[in-house]
């Protein structure tokens, strides 16, 4: 469980798809907790690169995903406990998208711009 | 999984490095596994490639290695190849043989366990649900089931320490006997110095946050449901980076340069930019180290030219690949340098480029190859235009999108967006547009002001436009100005920049240095046009201005003799005969101004006498004989023969004052050069030298340290040769001068031996004694600087001696002079006879009589100011207490003022003989300082009047009190002589005195038998100096004490039992007969 909590304050960089913040070296080491199944970026720099991002807003501290209001909110109350951002800028790579829309899964952008 | 294994090809190729590597043909897992194992440990993973499911990444070195090899991995590949077809493969191949055979050996449900063994980890991701469950966020607004949030102030900065610290807290309790119950813990950027926390109780949220570094406990506030939303949506408008668009580089050797955005990575953190480069082409490699250590050394922008490059080691460093200079880790491009930079450290908001700064993009590269079309780049930069640049009423164009090129009117500006009433073929239509695709549409001839920018609040004619770049000429400069439409809108009014940096505004007359003033003609954006004394521009800085000076209160003479200042209208005598308003005076110096003329912004500069008024301003005369006191003229000779033309209060001021004034402010402060002492303040105790005088502040070099400070005046002290103290420097018009004065002043009454006692400064400073003070009749008048009896209205107000003491005795009630006797059982009956109205009554002669009549009357009188006032009206009436007829009123008449003030009045046993002496008119005149200004100055009337009420008063008062002498005089009404003046100049001391009767038992001092004499016919007798007197009236009424001194028409006293000196009229002060100890 030790690897979702960021070991360092620099280099913390955020997972377009479920917002879950680590450093870069931890994706890379382990890949997201709640998507490496579809981003698929460990051990792949480009891949951490692609799929995460460094400019986001706000963190969470999220002990109980499943009933906290906050991790409702976030949607992120079926992912594991971690630290995640409250927002993240950019877009995940095209395949990732595609790859969710085969899974009839709807893409919601972390970086707000998602209204409804 | 196949695509996944391409991407693992992929990876192969680019990440590995100096490590073996695997044939294609391998087996997939392993492969993939390979594909995991960065570090290059070949034998572990040769024996256990399954189990190694972690990555072990050394992530720093990869990344630069991986950046570094990044061009030649084609040929890497194939080297690897050669690699592996060493005899290592062939115990990997046995090794593989092995494992197959493990896994064939399973039967179905072992190879499913290990499958899940293996992949656990990512089919539990599998089930990622992340949004597949659609649910709108309308479901997912709070409610009282979901936990409570609270807000916590904490250390600001510190808000990810914070969370960061209590998530490690969570996992670290998790198991432990007080595991956290809080559910998360959330903090914005937009909001520094507070975290959330989301707890169903308060208690959890205390305990999660108990012992915590950098909270701050004190403060926790529940959020109330319905801002919950709020407080996690963050509310920040997300940045649009676009290509073409501007920022500011954060930090090192670029900071605050210009960036465009060429280029932008997906995962939005990384921005290529292009800059004018800052090289230091000068310098050799070797001075690098040493320029580094300067770290402010900044190169200037300078585009980059590669045949420029004079520095041999430079230029061999230098590559050219594909349009790309290559010098060092840099790239330049068309002689911009070209970077990727974190978007962490770009500013991307409120950008604002100056047109200066973006022509430098739009120039081109020194070859030219490139140059940049200005109108494409200003149109981009347009795109960072935020709504706030448009106003309700702005004629727009639009820029971009389906209804490119129609107009509108900015409706409404909201948000993010703003809403145009559009004119598409004649239809309106409101359409709600992003302000970036809109452009503030101007047509040549428009009158716009700038908003933003170098030439801010700049107001101007749109001479020409093109795209977005608005030429205008400006109203102040008259230069034709370059701006971008977004910064301009319309506006009727002409403004001429800003007026004010810090403390200095246009038009004020400034101190540039020692000898040079200016006036500020123009404002620009951090300096100042400042027309000087001898009539030059010179451009100075905000902090080249010594300081401020104020000469609204100088006044000029013109070339007809006539006083100007400040504000006044004058014509010039000669020359272009130009006509302006005097903006300010300095020495013989005068500073107009006109609108009607652009040379210097309509400021010029000449002599006083070479200018004519040509209307003075209304209501000078009220206005300078007010002020005078305060005027600084700057002094020459021919100012003070303008000052008195005027005929204005200060020569009035009598002239002991008027020579001070020759002598003392002819030229420059007296105090310049002064020894001095600081009194109060910072510096206090610190001697110094005045170097330099303002009107209340003084530049005194101290002698420490050789520093100049300034000082107000008030808080110095001069000193003598020997460093004794001379006096306070604080009131520069009387005490100026440190001539060693016969009188080392009291303190108290520092200026009335200042400036010869007969000043009004004497009423000023008799402000300041105690008695003078609170005997409110007397002095008040002067230092109301005469208007004409507020001393009166001031001292019928303020409790006087005579309203305190009426309590105590009924019968004073009534007649207050008579309670101010009270004090002796005698007065006491005196008094009680004075409630007898029949003898007040009796008396119509006097004006005194007739106070009292009025007094008697009117049996309520509840307090002794109605009756003064009243008194006061009755003897305003009168022109001549002064002549009175009696000898009675003549002496306590002027006397009113003096009398109460001396404290021994007993001296005088025979009134009759005194009163001779004192009581004519003449003797008064020059006693009361109004007297004395009276013919000189303008305050005349008051003065006039002054002197009137004051008598009235003191006739009012029964002066006669036991114990003084006095001398038999004629009554001044009647003429009439007591006793046919057998015994006229002879001298008493009163032994009882009859106030029903309004006589007096007296003895004469020469001996012989009581007699009983009507007042009328005594006067007192004046003491001589070291007399023991008695005061008779004031405040101290009844009270002894020696006469000091006596200083023209004041005696210094020293009152029994008192500490200090006082200051009496010496019409107050009777000589005092009877026995008792003065001292």
């Amino acid at each position: 469980m030790a690897n979702v909590l960021p070991h360092d304050k620099k280099q913390l960089r955020a997972c377009l798809l479920c917002s879950l913040v680590k450093n870069a070296s931890q994706f890379r080491e382990a890949g997201c907790e709640n998507c490496e199944d579809i981003m698929q970026m460990r051990g792949n720099v480009e891949r951490v690169a692609e799929c995460t991002s460094a400019n986001f807003d706000g963190v969470i501290a999220m002990m109980r995903p499943d009933e906290s209001w906050v991790g409702k909110w976030q949607r992120i109350d079926k992912f594991t406990r971690g630290i995640y951002a409250v927002r993240v800028s950019g877009r995940i790579p095209d395949d990732v998208e595609d790859e969710l829309d085969r899974r009839g899964i709807t893409y919601r952008p972390r970086d707000g711009s998602a209204r409804d | 999984m196949a695509r996944r294994k391409l991407d693992d090809e992929d990876d192969l190729g680019e990440v590995e490095e100096g490590e073996e590597r695997y044939d294609d043909e391998e087996d997939e897992e392993e492969e993939d596994d390979d594909n995991e194992d960065d570090n290059p440990r070949p034998s572990k993973r040769r024996f256990n490639p399954f189990i190694d499911e972690m990555a072990e990444v050394d992530d720093d070195d990869e990344e630069e290695e991986e950046d570094e090899d990044y061009g030649k991995e084609d040929g890497f590949i194939e080297e690897d190849h050669d690699e592996t077809a060493t005899g290592a493969t062939h115990s990997r191949h046995l090794d593989l043989d092995r494992r197959r055979r493990e896994v064939e050996d399973m039967d179905d449900e072992q190879m499913a366990d290990f499958y899940d063994k293996k992949y656990g980890g990512r089919n539990r991701v599998q089930s990622f649900k992340g949004s597949a469950e659609d649910v709108p966020q309308q479901l997912l607004l709070p409610s009282v089931n979901d936990p409570n949030l609270w807000m916590i102030k904490c250390k600001p900065g510190k808000e990810r320490d914070v969370i960061f610290s209590l998530m490690k807290r969570f996992f670290d309790r998790q198991y432990s006997e007080s595991p956290l119950e809080i559910y998360s813990v959330f903090a914005r950027e937009s909001l520094k110095g507070y975290i959330y926390v989301e707890s169903r109780r308060q208690a959890h949220v205390q305990q999660a946050l108990l012992n915590l570094p950098n909270i701050y406990f004190s403060t926790l506030m529940l959020v109330p449901i319905k801002e919950m939303i709020d407080s996690i949506n963050v509310s920040k408008k997300q940045l649009d980076i676009v290509p073409g668009g501007w920022a500011r580089v954060r930090r090192g050797k670029y900071a605050g340069d210009l960036a465009q955005i060429i280029d932008i990575a997906d995962s939005q953190d990384v921005v290529r930019v292009r800059l004018v480069p800052r090289l230091d082409l000068e310098e050799d490699r070797d001075d690098y180290d040493k320029k580094r250590k300067k770290g402010t050394y900044k190169p200037p922008q300078k585009l980059f030219n590669p045949e420029r490059l004079n520095s041999r080691s430079l230029t061999s460093s230098l590559q050219k690949k594909g349009g790309y200079w290559y010098l060092g880790a840099d790239m330049f491009k068309d002689g911009y340098l070209e970077k990727d930079m974190k978007v962490t450290g770009l500013t991307l908001e409120d950008i604002n480029p100056t047109l200066d700064e973006v022509t430098k993009f739009a120039s081109g590269g020194e070859e030219g190859e490139r140059g940049l079309d200005l109108s494409t780049l200003t149109n981009s930069s347009v795109t960072n235009a935020a709504p706030n640049h448009f106003q309700i009423g702005d004629t727009v164009e639009v820029t971009e999108g389906d209804l490119l090129h129609t107009y509108g009117v900015v409706d409404s500006v909201e948000g993010g967006s703003v809403t145009v009433n559009l004119n598409v073929e004649g239809f309106h239509r409101l359409v709600k547009l992003p302000p970036r695709q809109l452009r503030k549409k101007f047509s040549e001839g428009d009158h716009v002001k700038v908003t933003n920018g170098r030439f801010k609040d700049e107001t101007g004619l749109i001479v020409s436009i093109k795209e977005n770049v608005v030429t205008m000429l400006s109203d102040l400069s008259l230069k034709e100005v370059t701006v971008f439409a977004k910064d301009l809108r319309e506006a009727a009014e002409v403004t001429l920049g800003q007026t004010m940096i810090g403390n200095y505004e246009l038009h004020d007359l400034v101190q540039l240095d020692f000898y040079t003033v200016g006036v500020i003609v123009k404002v620009d954006r951090d300096s100042f046009r400042v027309l000087d004394q001898n009539g030059e521009i010179r451009t100075i800085q905000p902090h080249q201005i010594t300081n401020k000076r104020d000469s609204k209160r100088a006044v000029a003479t013109d070339a007809n003799g006539n006083s100007i200042q400040a504000g006044d209208t004058v014509i010039e005598k000669d020359g272009d005969r130009r006509q302006g308003t005097i903006l300010h005076l300095y020495r013989q110096l005068v500073f107009l101004q006109s609108r009607e003329y652009v040379q210097n912004f309509g400021v010029w500069v000449t002599r006083t006498r070479s200018v004519a008024s040509v209307a003075a301003k209304g209501g000078r005369a009220v206005n300078t004989a007010v002020d005078t006191t305060k005027q600084q003229p700057y002094g020459n000779g021919s100012f003070r023969g303008g000052y008195n033309d005027r005929g204005g209060g200060r020569g009035g001021r009598g002239g002991g004052r008027g020579g001070f004034f020759g002598h003392g402010r002819g030229g420059r402060d007296n105090l310049i050069s002064q020894t001095v002492r600081i009194a109060k303040g910072p510096h206090k105790g610190y001697m110094g030298i005045v170097k330099d005088t303002t009107d209340n502040m003084a530049r005194v070099e101290l002698h420490t340290n050789c520093r100049i400070i300034t000082v107000e005046k008030s808080k110095l002290v001069i000193l003598d040769a020997r460093g004794g103290t001379i006096g306070p420097a604080a009131e520069p018009d009387s005490f100026a001068s440190p001539s060693p004065s016969p009188y080392n002043p009291p303190p108290a009454t520092p200026k009335r031996f200042g400036d010869g006692g007969m000043t009004p400064m004497h009423y000023s400073s008799g402000s300041r004694t105690p008695a003078w003070n609170s005997g409110a009749r007397t002095p008040n008048p002067y230092s109301m600087d005469g208007s004409k009896t507020p001393a009166w209205n001031a001292g019928a107000r303020t409790p006087n001696p005579y309203a305190m003491e009426a309590p105590r005795t009924p019968a004073g009630a009534k007649t207050p002079a008579w309670d101010s006797g009270s004090k002796t059982p005698r007065r006491g009956t005196g008094a009680g006879a004075g409630g007898d109205d029949d003898h007040w009554t009796a008396t119509p002669r006097t004006p005194a009589a007739d106070t009292g009549r009025a007094w008697g009357k009117d049996e309520d009188w509840p307090t002794p100011s109605t009756w003064r006032s009243n008194n006061d009206r009755n003897k305003v009436s009168t022109p001549g207490p002064n002549s009175a007829p009696t000898p009675y009123e003549a002496a306590p008449t002027p006397g009113g003022n003096a009398i109460p003030m001396t404290p021994a009045a007993l001296t005088a046993p025979t009134p009759a003989a005194h009163m001779m002496s004192a009581p004519t008119p003449g003797n008064y005149l020059p006693t009361t300082p109004a007297a004395g200004q009276m013919p000189q100055t303008p305050f005349m009337p008051t003065g006039g009047d002054y002197n009137q009420t004051e008598e009235a008063h003191t006739t009012g008062e029964e002066w006669p009190i036991a114990d003084i002498e006095v001398t038999f005089v004629k009554d001044k009404g009647s003429g009439n002589e007591y006793d046919g003046g057998a015994h006229s100049g002879q001298k008493a001391s009163i032994v009882f005195v009859d106030r029903a009767k309004r006589t007096c038992k007296v003895r004469p001092v020469s001996g012989g038998n009581d007699m009983q004499v009507g007042w009328e016919y005594l006067e007192i007798v004046k003491p001589g100096k070291k007399d023991n007197v008695k005061i008779v009236s004031g405040e101290h009424r009844g009270q002894i004490g020696h006469l000091i001194g006596v200083d023209g028409h004041d005696g210094i006293v020293k009152l029994r039992g008192g500490s200090g000196f006082k200051i009496m009229g010496m019409t107050s002060v009777a000589k005092y007969t009877g026995s008792e100890a003065v001292a």
